[in-house]
């Protein structure tokens, strides 16, 4: 029989910030909170489409961009997914790293970013759709 | 006491939004690390990794802890080249290959078409655990 939980917030028992749930083939169990994306942020021209968790968007110059999450990683040492694409250039590699000057290292709570196409270097460029996810610990 | 809830899906206490279960599980990374990849390679942080192997430049072996149920999973890949970004110009990858049901390859590469070490290269692997 189809059941339904109602609730709002779940909460490990032995341990508050863990809940096990059993993979999809049955045979082992997985983290939930340590498989959830903790923000993302799906933009374009230099504007928030769609996000979990930001605290917004500063525009540093064309291509150079850095997000911002309103509830801070645990550490900086968190994985990063990101694609970017979506071009209206004529070479239309868009390319999507991280980083953009020696002062400008991630932090718990913002990531710098450059964008761009591809080009002998990074040809840096604003327009273009770009996507971004946190994975790791929250704080 | 450890328990377990059985349950096909969740909702708010309001109603207003709901989840299937299979949808959560589904959706959610299976294993993420971020690593750093030049000189002694080593794992900065992760989650269900069991080990990296540098297997020269630019080229390295995720291994993963318990296994995915095929290896038909979907990698998902970030980081940077130079984790400070003072000379992030344009990179090549990280790329994911040579899927089996515990490891896969990463590869990363320079703004040529040669491979290059990266300094923090980061992946997520989503799919279906065995």
């Amino acid at each position: 029989m189809a059941s339904q939980l109602k609730v709002d917030t779940i909460t490990g028992v032995t341990t508050a910030g863990s809940v096990a749930v059993t993979g999809e083939g049955n045979s082992t169990t997985t983290n939930l909170q340590q498989g959830l994306a903790k923000a993302w942020f799906a933009c374009d021209d230099m504007a928030i489409l769609d996000s979990l968790n930001s605290a917004g968007l500063t525009d540093n110059g064309t291509g150079d961009l850095t997000l911002t999450v309103t509830n801070a990683m645990n550490n900086d040492d968190y994985s990063t997914g990101m694609g970017a694409g979506g071009s209206a250039t004529s070479d239309g590699s868009m390319r999507l790293v991280e980083g953009a000057d020696a002062t400008t290292a991630r932090t718990t709570s913002a990531i710098r970013l450059r964008q761009g196409y591809k080009a002998t270097n990074l040809t840096m460029y604003d327009d273009s759709l770009c996507s971004i996810q946190f994975f790791g610990d929250l704080a | 006491m450890a328990s377990i809830l059985r349950v096909d899906t969740i909702t708010d206490a309001s109603s207003s939004n709901s989840v299937a279960t299979s949808v959560l599980f589904e959706g959610s990374s299976k294993h993420w690390i971020l690593m750093n990849g030049t000189g002694t390679v080593a794992v900065t942080d992760s989650y269900n990794n069991t080990s990296i192997t540098d297997n020269g430049t630019g080229d390295y072996t995720i291994t993963i802890a318990n296994n995915m149920n095929t290896a038909n999973f979907c990698v998902a890949t970030g980081g940077g080249y130079d984790e400070d970004g003072s000379t992030a110009n344009n990179r090549q990858g990280p790329g994911a290959s040579n899927k089996t049901t515990t490891a896969f390859k990463l590869t990363t590469g320079s703004n040529t078409t040669a491979a290059d070490d990266w300094e923090a290269p980061a992946a997520q692997t989503l799919g279906d655990l065995a």
